[in-house]
């Protein structure tokens, strides 16, 4: 089976999520999502920081500049109180809309 | 998501769009490497890894771009690259420049002077507040509502109106004039005193040091002793010095019994504060010691009550007023409050001209933008290449609307911004012109509502003049442009619609040259008007003495006489009269009723009837036609003779010799009774006898057809009030001090107003005033037409005869000649002249109706509109003339070399 490819707007709520676990370099947040996911999703590198920048834009998540593992400038991000809202939010919607997506696919044709 | 972090995260974009570059390619860079060296972790060389990096994420360069796409400034981000084109474009060609920028700077400075000349004459000229609810009481005859007339009350009667439950407060006002008195003489001036509420009232700040304040009290209160200046006397007077502060003033009423009174200056008020008709100077109400004093009410309604119900309210207190002081009111009257605005626009007939000036600023303005977009399109087309080149490399027609409506913005802001500079000044003209035309609190000025009728205009004229060639360039043909080797190509269809707006400019400048044309000649006419009498030095003296003072009719007499013998005794002075009315008289048209014994009754016969002395007609020079005038013994003794005008004589009595009949003047006789004149001893029925007909003397105001009169003694109906008319040898102006001093030795109590030259009078006319400012406003708004048309006109020749130069090389070289091209280049404009001038020539007679309704007493002649049609005709072949003869000179071999 191959990589599955993210629909609309869950890789922002993937973002939120991965910072949400601590601050993360951009870099770092392409790396645990991918981890988490156990390596099933594709993100496109396109999209990836352009979802970023949105979500900065937002005052979801905020940047600073720090340290990295190698000593290098790197630029961390975290979640801002509007971000938690939001993740949480998103959270709820998709789990719901999730749920719905199921018990629909899963109907069977006695039970209508 | 908040608006707020977008707004913070856009302005660190824009005000730090290098570090934000800088910041989003280190980020990204950063990524680069890190990806890079857990491929080399996983066994894949340097090298490979920071190729294959590069590979999968992209360069880190396009990244700030991508960043800026992303947050959402992308259109900012190319508006503003428009921008810099658009200016860039213009510095380039800094002739196409100017001429679209100052044809757009005319027209708009125009529309936004008329905009300001009517906020500050109309729809915002008081300074003091509240003056939507601020009214003005008025009596009118029911019988002729729009006839109304102000009144004053006496201090009583105020304190009656100023207790009505329908007023918030009432502000009370008395004018008088004064003589100043100051080390290099006298002077007259106007002074108003205000009572003690007038500061809450008005609330309007002093310029300079206090204005009144309530502590300066009303009548019977302490008197504080200070005058407060208005700005016109400041400047006039102390040169708007601001250590003014602290001088005195000292004035003296002339009224019997008061001295002279020293008051300190204690401020100043702003420009716009001239309560009371623009007096010199105010003081409280407490500095007024006299008892009778005639006060003019300003009334601040309640919130909530109408001018009409308050009108209601206070009609029967105004019936009660007039029973105490019949003088004053008409016989039968109502009352009506009316806000002070009502005071100005009831009787101002330029306010009647203005739909027209408006109509004649917005086909200014359809011209100014016609040759922009004359221009844009001639530009455009040699910018073909250009658009092709950018739509072929994938800009969309969205996008190069939008560049190109960018730049026309660019030029009508431009345009907007050297119009309102203009504009202040042309605002300003028709106050200097015609200043007694309009409220006196009218001050043009530049403020936000100006600037923004101006800003919202040029981007509408912008929009308005860009969108047709911006439409029309935003979907090039593509491969055709870019195969041709030339640059500059001729659109038949780029020339059709250049045409168009041609002859749209030629028919609306000819609509704007006959209106002007009509104006113009309109007052020419009222200046050649032929008056009957010569103004030339003839000085009136306006004033008179208080009617308590002299009682009988022989007291009355005797010192008239006296003023009249001392005033002539002045070297210098030629002749003296003695008048109740002065020429060119007053426009109001309603005469009191008169009767000629021996034929049928006419209830319609009415006619001026004014109390002359003998000499009178020898000052105005007035001829005598028939009959004569009354001997100056008789004239003294006030006998019942009259002499009447030759307009009177075509009216009244045509075919029989009016000499020797008898005129009935029961009602005048009456009237003047009862306004306080003492009648003559001989004079006792109302019977007055014809003796001579003198010629026709503009009588009913400038411009206007000579009413009949009946000319009278002065002394059959002696009034308090006098005006002197001098002859004198040589300017009149010399003499002014000396006759009021002369006046002053010879009656204690005359109190003297004014003196003006007729020839003065003349020119503060209403009627002159109005027509030279209404011809001198179409006369600019025509020439500017004029102008922009011809300027559109010359540059579309210009442009098509430089795309036809190898055209015309061509034809030279195959044995064209030079006449032949200049009449090529001749023969396709003027049929666009012509036909404009035709459709120019439709709509002035169109509108002809119309502008006679609104410009009173111009005249509207068909040679008129013909002869303007002609020259129009003639100048704009004048104006095609030298780019065709540059046509007419293209050298064949060097055009032909350049291809």
């Amino acid at each position: 089976m191959g990589r599955l490819e993210l629909p609309q707007g869950a890789l922002e709520m993937l973002i939120l999520k991965a910072i949400s676990l601590g601050s993360l370099h951009g870099y770092g947040i392409l790396l645990r999502i991918q981890q988490i996911s156990g390596e099933r999703l594709e993100i496109l590198q396109g999209s990836f920081y352009t979802a970023i920048y949105r979500l900065e834009r937002n005052g979801w998540i905020e940047g600073e500049w720090g340290e990295s593992e190698n000593n290098r400038r790197a630029k961390y991000y975290r979640l801002t109180a509007a971000g938690k809202r939001q993740l949480k939010e998103e959270a709820a919607k998709w789990s719901d809309m999730a749920d719905i997506i199921a018990s629909i696919l899963q109907t069977r044709a006695e039970e209508i | 998501m908040s608006a707020f972090a977008t707004l913070r995260c856009w302005w660190k974009a824009i005000t730090h769009r290098s570090r934000t570059t800088r910041e989003v390619q280190e980020e990204f860079q950063f990524h680069v490497d890190a990806y890079a060296t857990d491929l080399t972790a996983h066994g894949m060389s340097p090298a490979e890894a920071q190729r294959q990096a590069r590979i999968g994420l992209g360069q880190p360069d396009v990244q700030g771009e991508k960043y800026r796409t992303a947050i959402g400034l992308r259109a900012w981000d190319e508006t503003w690259g428009d921008l810099r084109y658009g200016i860039r474009g213009l510095l380039r060609n800094p002739g196409f420049a100017a001429v679209t920028i100052l044809s757009l700077a005319l027209s708009i400075g125009m529309a936004t002077a008329m905009f300001s000349l009517v906020h500050a004459v109309l729809l915002d000229v008081y300074p003091y507040a509240d003056s939507d609810r601020t009214v003005n009481p008025i009596v009118f005859d029911p019988a002729h509502p729009n006839d109304w007339d102000w009144f004053v009350v006496t201090r009583a009667q105020f304190q009656t109106y100023r207790s009505s439950p329908m007023f918030e407060d009432v502000l009370g006002q008395a004018d008088f004039p004064v003589q100043l008195q100051q080390d290099d003489g006298e002077s007259q001036a106007q002074m108003v005193a205000l009572t003690a509420n007038a500061a809450p009232f008005l609330k309007v700040k002093p310029l300079i040091g206090r204005g009144l304040q309530p502590s300066d009290g009303d009548y019977g209160d302490p008197a504080p002793n200070i005058a407060v200046l208005g700005y016109k006397f400041w400047i006039k007077q102390f040169a708007g010095d601001a250590s003014v502060l602290g001088h005195k003033l000292t004035y003296a009423t002339g009224i019997p019994g008061q001295k002279a009174q020293t008051v300190t200056i204690v401020g100043v008020m702003p420009e716009r504060f001239t309560l009371g008709g623009l007096p010199d100077f105010y003081i409280p109400m407490s500095q007024v010691t006299f008892p009778n004093v005639h006060i003019i009410a300003f009334a601040k309604l309640k919130h909530g009550v109408t001018p009409e119900q308050a009108s209601v309210a206070v009609d029967s207190m105004v019936h009660q007023f007039a029973a105490q002081d019949k003088r004053i009111y008409p016989q039968s009257f109502q009352t009506r409050l009316q806000p002070l605005i009502k005071g100005f626009t009831d009787r101002s007939k330029f306010v009647r001209s203005l739909p027209i000036l408006f109509l004649a600023v917005a086909m200014l303005l359809l011209i100014g933008c016609a040759n922009c977009s004359i221009l844009l399109l001639a530009r455009g087309t040699t910018r073909t290449h250009e658009f092709a080149l950018r739509a072929a490399i994938g800009a969309s027609p969205f996008r190069l609307i939008r560049q190109l409506l960018v730049e026309c913005l660019v030029i009508s802001l431009l345009g907007s911004l050297l119009g309102v500079a203009l504009s202040y000044f042309l605002a300003r003209l028709p106050l200097q012109l015609a200043n007694n035309l309009f409220p006196s609190e009218s001050v043009v000025r530049v403020d936000v509502s100006v600037l923004a009728f101006s800003v919202l205009l040029a981007t509408a004229a912008g929009v308005l003049f860009g969108l047709w060639p911006a439409l029309r360039f935003s979907r090039p043909q593509i491969s055709q442009t870019l195969q041709k080797s030339s640059r500059r190509t001729a659109s038949r269809r780029g020339q059709a619609s250049l045409r168009r707006l041609i002859g749209c400019q030629i028919a609306l400048t000819l609509v704007l040259l006959t209106i002007a044309g009509a104006a113009v000649a309109g007052f020419i006419r009222l200046t050649r008007i032929h008056l009957g009498y010569n103004p030339t030095n003839v000085t009136a003296m306006f004033g008179g003495y208080m009617q308590e003072e002299v009682k009988t009719w022989a007291e009355r007499v005797a010192k008239n006489q006296r003023m009249r013998d001392a005033v002539a005794a002045i070297p210098g002075v030629v002749s003296v009269s003695m008048a109740s009315d002065l020429p060119p008289g007053s426009t109001d048209d309603r005469f009191p009723p008169f009767e000629i014994a021996g034929d049928p009754a006419n209830q319609t016969a009415t006619a001026r009837q004014s109390r002359v002395d003998a000499n009178f007609f020898s000052v105005l020079q007035i001829p005598l036609v028939a009959g004569r005038i009354w001997t100056e013994e008789e004239g003294h003794l006030g006998l019942p003779l009259a002499v009447v005008n030759q307009a009177f004589v075509r009216k009244y009595s045509p075919n029989r010799s009016i000499l020797g009949r008898t005129i009935r003047l029961t009602e005048i006789v009456q009237q003047a009774v009862s306004y306080g004149a003492l009648r003559s001893p001989a004079f006792a029925g109302a019977d007055i006898q014809v003796i001579g007909v003198t010629a026709d003397a503009v009588n009913g105001g400038l411009g206007r057809p000579v009413q009949p009169d009946i000319y009278i003694s002065i002394n059959t109906l002696v009034f308090g009030e006098a005006s002197l008319l001098l002859r004198t040898q040589g300017d009149p102006s010399q003499y002014t001090a000396t006759f009021r001093h002369t006046l002053h030795e010879a009656g204690a109590s005359y109190i003297f107003v004014n003196s003006y030259s007729l020839d003065q009078i003349l020119s503060r006319d209403e009627t002159w005033r109005r027509e030279r400012l209404t011809a001198s406003l179409f006369g600019i708004f025509a020439a500017a037409a004029l102008a922009l048309a011809l300027v559109g006109l010359y540059s579309v020749v210009a442009y098509l005869v430089a795309q036809r130069t190898q055209e015309f090389g061509i034809r030279l070289a195959l044995g064209a000649t030079r006449s032949h091209i200049l009449w090529l280049v001749l023969r396709s404009n003027i049929g666009v002249i012509v036909s404009g001038t035709t459709i120019g020539l439709i709509l002035s007679l169109l509108v002809r109706r119309e502008s006679q309704r609104w410009l009173e007493g111009t005249p509207q002649s068909t040679a008129l509109i013909l002869t303007a049609a002609a020259s129009l005709i003639v100048v704009s072949i004048i104006a095609c003339l030298s780019p065709a003869s540059r046509a007419a000179l293209t050298q064949p071999s060097e055009v032909l070399h350049a291809e």
